[in-house]
């Protein structure tokens, strides 16, 4: 029965109620390599959002991952069907330049931050440089919007001034994160910004500067994008400042909508790794999305470490 | 009636009473309890169909509010011109098979969107069974309602009607759908959660009620029966059993009383009240044989004084007048065998037998000058000697003993003649009792053979021939005949006590 | 700048041709014409307010021709390209326009719900609603 104005479509949710659309992801993968031999059902998650009254709205995501992870090579499997906060936040609608949001959300820094799930990626593999330098989520308020009325400029203001509501899920536990990032939107294809962001981690206490830049010329079939990000770390235990220097360079070719070629160079530098501080690596990927969410995509990772070489293989859904 | 047969009868009282009255309580409370079941089985049935009613409601009016959060009712913004709304609702009556209809209505009461298309854009007339609200997401105000219009006769999918019982709605006391009715029925009732108003009834045919409970009654009443019968012959087994010696006591009382052997033996058996009653009856017996057998003695004892007394009283009055005491005894034995032969008991020819020697016992009244005068005598003295008769009658009469008052008769009778000429009263033919006949042939025979002071004895020929003359003068002929038939034993007689 | 050509050359290719479409709104609406931009901008739900007016922007059946027109016109997107930007969105909790099926239904809509506008074949405006852009 169709109960919906609209037709589903896969990847644009379900709408079930005025005040709630559900949508769910996960993903498959497997990586090959001369250090890694594994296969992961990755990510499972649930999703949930609506539009409240005056106003606000809602969003909430669970998700368990690893779900099921088999490691080939120590011949072990573990499982995971603990489902965890991955955001959950309210909006609040004031107008084009003033809107805020309250609860766990992405930290609005780079391009491959906003959009962490596999199916939505480029490639199956994150660039180091998007989960090493910076928390991937924030626990606490931000206010965006445009600049003004007729800009094109786009901004963000957040603040972390406590634990992350659900700690399993954070690549970089902190406690205190603030920082700010702006985006401008040249003309449809060009687009740049950057971030400034300080945070400061629990555990190994690091106080943590950010300073992060972005450039994205989106010009069908071409893409380009490269980000390039900076940190500075003040490590209070071992009482020594450190830094990681970090960013890609990636170009996309779409031969049709729905096959598309990668191509990528990373660089990561991290002076707390001591000798094994330069990362260089150039990946090549190929992704096949008979609908945009669907997406079988497959990749070779060259790093400059030869033993890091690896293939990936990924099969991902977004409902 | 029997004690045997008091005894069973009052047990059965005793005991079939109260049981009746115990099975027919019982049968009532069963008879109860059974209609009790039935109604109470009905309510669960009833309970259970409401229930799936009520569910069916509830998932009605959940579906509706389901459908009142769509997105797809932003299109009441537009009227629902695109009938995207009324479609819907429309799927949802067919797959609901609704019998009634949905209706989003606005604020002025409009129709805008209808599962009746003909509706649409008309106002709506009437209450509403159920309605949600419906709020637009955009501007979060109510924009309409969605409203039911509601058959109750859609409750009727779920009544499983059959021959014996029949659901159907009671709507602020109308009764709705309803298919048939019975004659006679049971109903229950129970009202919807929903509107007290609207109750739904079972109704069930009391015939097959009442088939079953008829069934159920016949196997109680044969139950019954066959309790009564059970208790009645263990009671009857019982009291056989229990009253048996007394039976036998008394049916052994009847025998002996029945049968006058006083010796018959009883058996005792047990030690309760009979059997000391049995047995003291015994020893009553016992005590009787002895006490009857010393009677016996004494009978006799009694007896041979008797005959003795009389015997010598014959003797005596014979004594006088110079007659051997053995003619008293011939003639006695003379009558006993003449009354055998006439054909009288033994009884009474022995009696006579003792009763004869006192025939002349009036003698003692004659003087001896008349008495023992050796010649003939004159008629005074005649006279004065046949007194004898009436004088030993007038003797012996006063007596009641059957003895002496048959030797009264004898005295009395035995110069009676036959032919009416004897004395004292001049009695003929069979006015003269046997006995003074019998004695009087007896006693002339015995005379007329022995010597007498006045004659010499004669010849039996002699004899012989005066009693063929005799006969029917002064001797019944039947006895004279008797006689002759007899002779040989009378001659034995007089020979065996002969005078010596 | 780029655009602004491009926008010249539709434009002036509608004035040739004759605009086929027209954005409509409320009689009340308090804007009385919005430019490409903001068309755009409301259309892909970037912005929600035009001049501190709240907007609620009506698509047009994803089959309709004029649908088809706005998005080249206006979206600059290809289909395909819609759908992986309308992907994205979902993931971050926004949704695309409501979808009203006729244009007579468009109208209404408009008329009833402030601040809500939609495009539909000029042949079809009614008296009820005004013109905020011809393409």
């Amino acid at each position: 029965m169709s109960l919906n104005a609209q037709k589903y479509e896969l990847g644009q949710g379900y709408v079930v109620h005025e005040y709630i659309n559900i949508g769910g992801y996960f993903s498959i993968d497997y990586a090959n390599g001369e250090n890694v031999d594994k296969a992961r059902l990755d990510d499972v998650a649930f999703l949930m959002y609506g539009k409240l009254p005056k106003a606000f709205s809602y969003f909430v995501e669970f998700e368990a991952a690893p779900f099921y992870e088999k490691d080939f090579l120590s011949d072990t499997s573990q499982k995971n069907t603990t489902f965890h906060y991955e955001r959950a936040y309210m909006n609040y609608d004031y107008s084009n330049s003033v809107n805020f949001r309250a609860g766990k959300f992405i930290t609005p820094i780079g391009y491959w931050n906003l959009v962490p799930i596999n199916v939505l990626r480029d490639t199956s593999s994150n660039p180091l440089f998007s989960y090493r330098m910076f928390p991937k989520f924030v626990t606490g308020v931000e206010s965006y919007g445009y600049t003004s009325e007729e800009s094109d400029l786009k901004y963000n203001l957040f603040i972390q001034a406590t634990d992350d509501i659900d700690e399993d899920y954070i690549n970089i536990k902190n406690n205190l994160f603030v920082g700010s990032s702006i985006e401008y939107f040249a003309d449809d294809a060009f687009s740049f910004g950057g971030s400034l962001a300080y945070f400061e981690t629990k555990e190994i206490r690091k106080n943590v500067g950010l300073l992060q830049v972005n450039a994205k010329y989106d010009w069908y079939p071409f893409l380009i994008q490269t980000e390039w990000g900076y940190t500075n770390i003040d490590n209070t235990q071992t009482d020594r400042t450190e830094y990681q220097l970090g960013g890609y360079l990636q170009g996309m070719y779409n031969f049709t909508e729905q096959h598309v070629l990668v191509g990528r160079y990373e660089y990561f530098k991290d002076t707390q790794l001591g000798e094994l501080a330069d990362e260089h690596i150039a990946l090549l990927g190929y992704s096949y999305r008979p609908v945009y969410a669907f997406s079988i995509k497959g990749e070779y990772q060259f790093h400059d470490d030869k033993n890091a070489n690896k293939a990936l293989l990924s099969l991902s859904v977004l409902f | 009636m029997s004690f045997r047969i008091k005894i069973i009868a009052l047990i059965l009282l005793v005991s079939i009473v109260p049981y009746a009255f115990l099975m027919s309580y019982f049968g009532n409370t069963l008879r109860q309890r059974y209609y009790d079941n039935t109604l109470h089985e009905m309510q669960t049935q009833l309970s259970l169909n409401v229930e799936q009613i009520q569910q069916y409601l509830e998932n009605i009016k959940r579906d509706m509010q389901f459908i009142g959060a769509l997105d797809v009712m932003n299109d009441i913004y537009s009227l629902d011109v695109d009938r995207r709304i009324s479609n819907l609702l429309e799927q949802k009556k067919v797959e609901l098979e609704l019998l009634g209809d949905f209706y989003v209505v606005d604020k002025n009461d409009s129709i805008i969107a209808s599962s009746n298309s003909e509706k649409i854009f008309q106002k709506i007339d009437k209450e509403p069974f159920y309605s949600v609200d419906i709020i637009s997401n955009i501007n979060n105000e109510k924009i309409a309602l969605l409203e039911l219009e509601f058959s109750l006769k859609n409750f009727t999918k779920f009544f499983d009607n059959n021959d014996g019982q029949i659901y159907y709605i009671v709507d602020d006391g109308k009764p709705l759908f309803k298919s048939s009715s019975f004659e006679h029925f049971i109903v229950v009732r129970k009202a919807l959660a929903f509107d007290d108003k609207i109750e739904i009834v079972l109704e069930k045919n009391q015939e097959d009620f009442l088939n079953e409970l008829a069934h159920y009654e016949k196997l109680f009443i044969l139950a019954l029966l066959l309790g009564a019968i059970i208790i009645g012959w263990s009671a009857f087994i019982l009291i056989n059993k229990l009253i048996r010696p007394i039976l036998e006591l008394s049916h052994n009382v009847e025998e002996i009383t029945k049968t006058k052997d006083y010796s018959k033996n009883i058996e005792v058996q047990g030690k309760d009240e009979i059997a000391k009653l049995a047995q003291a009856f015994k020893q009553m017996l016992s005590g009787i044989v002895k006490a009857l057998k010393e009677n016996e003695l004494l009978n006799k004892e009694i007896e041979e004084t008797q005959k003795e007394v009389v015997f010598t009283m014959g003797a005596i009055g014979e004594s006088r007048s110079k007659e051997t005491g053995n003619h008293v005894k011939r003639v006695a034995e003379y009558s006993k065998l003449l009354a055998l032969f006439y054909g009288l008991s033994e009884d009474e020819a022995e009696m006579l037998k003792q009763a004869s020697p006192m025939h002349d016992i009036g003698k003692i009244a004659i003087p001896d000058a008349v008495l023992n005068k050796p010649g003939r005598f004159n008629d005074d003295e005649r006279k004065i000697m046949d007194t004898h008769a009436q004088i030993g009658y007038e003797m012996l009469k006063a007596s009641n003993r059957p003895l002496l008052l048959a030797a009264a008769t004898v005295a009395y009778e035995h110069h009676e003649k036959w032919d009416g000429t004897g004395y004292p009263r001049k009695l003929a033919g069979e006015e003269i009792h046997i006995y003074g006949r019998i004695t009087a042939l007896a006693d002339v025979f015995d005379a007329l053979g022995s010597d007498r002071v006045y004659k010499k004895a004669w010849d039996d020929e002699r004899i012989f021939n005066l009693f063929k003359e005799q006969r029917a003068q002064h001797f019944d002929p039947k006895l004279v005949d008797l006689f002759f038939e007899n002779l040989d034993q009378f001659l034995k007689i007089r020979d065996t006590f002969k005078d010596t | 700048m780029k655009n602004k050509i491009i926008l010249t050359i539709i434009f002036s290719s509608i004035t040739l041709f004759g605009a086929e479409f027209a954005i409509v709104a409320d009689k009340n609406f308090q804007l009385d014409s919005l430019n490409a931009k903001q068309t755009k901008d409301i259309f892909l739900m970037k912005r929600q307010f035009v001049k501190g007016v709240k907007v609620v922007p009506v698509n047009a059946s994803a089959t309709s021709k004029q649908r088809d027109v706005f998005e080249k016109m206006f979206l600059k997107m290809p289909r395909h390209r819609l759908t992986k930007y309308w992907t994205k969105m979902h993931f971050q909790g926004v949704r695309p326009p409501i979808v009203q099926a006729s244009s007579k239904s468009i109208q209404l809509f408009v008329k009833n719900v402030e601040g809500a506008l939609g495009y539909v074949p000029k042949s079809e405006i009614d008296a009820t609603v005004k013109v905020l852009y011809e393409f």
